[in-house]
């Protein structure tokens, strides 16, 4: 049977009837449309459906939707403002930090957690934040790179191109 | 994708209220953080008809610094505030460096002290998915009526303990306090575990782990190593954790745990008493390790042989003892857990 729910989705309220058995992956990717979010083992191994949840990169494969009630979700889509990007996105973008795209969102919102903590991090640090999130495409190298560029722009004053 | 099983999901605000919803849902289950059981209910080897939510239970979520310079941390704590606490961090290294190395940052992030303590023993036959499972043929963990693939002609299930936390604080002398429906009681931490793989608990239905009780730690000395196939996501293929009492540089108390080398976790004292009256000395790290290394069965439950984990035992021993006697082991720690070097 279904139940209702409020979520905080990118600051928006929304209100909806979902399945209680249902992780957030799926009610984001299925009854809000915000297909951003990926879903790759759905078993917590890749990191791919990562979102932020009270501003920390949590995998929505292994959270129960109505576990996230009262806490701000932050997916993809709501990152960055009307067109402007994030600095993460463009840096990804610019530096190739992105290729086939399956892992970015992921890696995205587990940098942007990391940087709002951390401003500054070393390349250890942000190996180790992204840890938990498999690419199979870029070999890492550019993915280190682009968050590391990220910060620094965000440091000098945020202007991103 | 993968899915759940449909099942009912209950969000109580107190602790009293989840047990007694508990109490009336003989298949019901409770959660955490999620990172164990939601695997496990997805690949269909574990069944439940309602989850219980444990995260809004105040009574779990809190960390207080004891008067002994202990602490009492909530089950309902998530690792990643472990991590952040340097205060741990100096006062029981082993207790944070075990925190840090589980799995990955983001089910840090979500995964809990009481769940972490709960995690179901694991073995490769077991952890698969159902459909592999059903072709492969079904084990003693998921169906009584079928022999343990490990050891077909053992009466029981060996899959492996794989709680980083247990070997880690149970080592430190942690106390833990369970309340359920027959009342609150308070149990060192290695009495949680039995020696099985299928029972794996001394919890019974509709109680829950509400917190850890580690006391202070004034001369003690420790340190927790863990071997895994990658340096992150992966679990232990094996552990060590070592506590010394040192007010010289004698050891006057000593304490050892073992992790996934067996279906429960081992606190073996043969081998914390190869350590007492000693200064650690080469030759006595080198007969705590063999005492390790005769006393652990590790069984073909991992993506490693166990030949290899009983021959690498020793190895997480010998580095965990040589950090508690002041050696650098910097370059070690680089290969075995760069994330226990981390500012
Ligand atoms: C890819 C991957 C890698 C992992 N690697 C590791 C690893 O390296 N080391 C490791 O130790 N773990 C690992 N885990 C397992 C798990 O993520 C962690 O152990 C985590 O701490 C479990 O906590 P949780 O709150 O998510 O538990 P949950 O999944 O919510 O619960 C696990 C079990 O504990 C019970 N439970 C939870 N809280 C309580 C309580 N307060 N009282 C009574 N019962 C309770 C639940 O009923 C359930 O049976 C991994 C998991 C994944 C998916
Ligand atoms: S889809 Fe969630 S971790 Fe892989
Ligand atoms: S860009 Fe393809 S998986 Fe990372």
């Amino acid at each position: 049977m279904k139940t209702r729910v409020t979520l905080q989705v990118n600051g928006e309220e929304r209100e909806l009837l979902v399945q209680p058995h249902h992780t957030l992956l799926e009610v984001l990717r299925e009854d809000l449309g915000l297909t951003g979010t990926k879903h790759g083992c759905e078993l917590g191994e890749c990191g791919a459906c990562a979102v932020l949840i009270d501003g920390e990169a949590v995998l929505s494969c292994l959270t129960l939707v109505g576990d996230t009630e009262g806490s701000p979700i932050t997916t993809i889509e709501g990152l960055g403002e009307g067109q402007t990007l994030d600095p993460l996105q463009t840096m990804f973008a610019k530096l190739g930090g992105s290729q086939c795209g399956y892992c970015t969102s992921g890696m995205v919102l587990t940098a942007r957690a990391l940087l709002d903590r951390n401003p500054d991090p070393s390349e250890d640090q942000v190996k180790a934040a992204l840890s938990g999130n498999i690419c199979r495409c870029t070999g890492y190298n550019q993915i280190i790179e682009s968050v590391l560029e990220a910060a620094a722009q965000e440091r000098a004053g945020g202007a991103s191109e | 994708m993968m899915r759940l099983p449909v099942l009912s999901h209950f969000t109580p605000k107190t602790l009293d209220e989840a047990i007694a919803l508990a109490s009336e849902l003989p298949s019901a289950r409770f959660v955490a953080g999620g990172t164990d059981l939601l695997p496990k209910l997805k690949r269909r080897q574990l069944g439940a008809s309602a989850l219980i939510s444990l995260t809004r239970c105040e009574e779990l979520q809190t960390i207080k610094r004891l008067d002994d310079g202990g602490w009492r941390i909530g089950a309902g704590v998530k690792l990643v505030e472990l991590v952040r606490l340097p205060e741990l961090r100096s006062s029981h290294p082993a207790i944070w460096q075990a925190a840090s190395q589980v799995a990955s940052p983001p089910i840090r992030s979500s995964g809990t002290v009481g769940g972490n303590l709960c995690v179901d023993p694991r073995c490769f036959w077991f952890d698969q998915t159902a459909p592999w499972r059903e072709a492969a043929g079904q084990c003693m963990k998921i169906d009584p009526a079928v022999v343990c693939r490990v050891a077909p002609n053992s009466p029981r299930c060996w899959a492996v303990s794989s709680t980083d936390l247990a070997p880690a604080m149970g080592a430190a002398r942690a106390k833990v306090r369970i309340v359920g429906p027959a009342g609150e009681r308070t149990v060192p931490l290695p009495e949680l575990y039995r020696d099985d793989g299928i029972d794996y608990m001394t919890l019974s239905h509709g109680e829950v782990i509400v917190d850890v009780e580690i006391p202070g730690s004034v001369g003690w000395r420790s340190a927790f190593w863990k071997i895994r196939r990658r340096q992150s996501i992966d679990f232990a293929l094996l552990s060590a954790s070592v506590e010394v009492f040192m007010l010289t540089d004698e050891v006057l108390e000593a304490r050892v745990g073992l992790g996934a080398v067996g279906s429960c976790p081992l606190f073996p004292p043969e081998v914390a008493a190869v350590l007492v009256g000693t200064k650690l000395e080469d030759d006595v790290i080198e007969a705590a390790a063999a005492a390790a290394k005769k006393l652990a069965r590790p069984m073909e439950t991992s993506d490693m042989p166990s030949s290899w984990r009983r021959r690498v035992l020793p190895v997480a021993v010998k580095w965990a003892l040589r950090e508690v006697r002041g050696d650098d082991v910097t370059d070690a720690r680089r290969r075995y857990g760069p994330q226990v070097l981390l500012p």
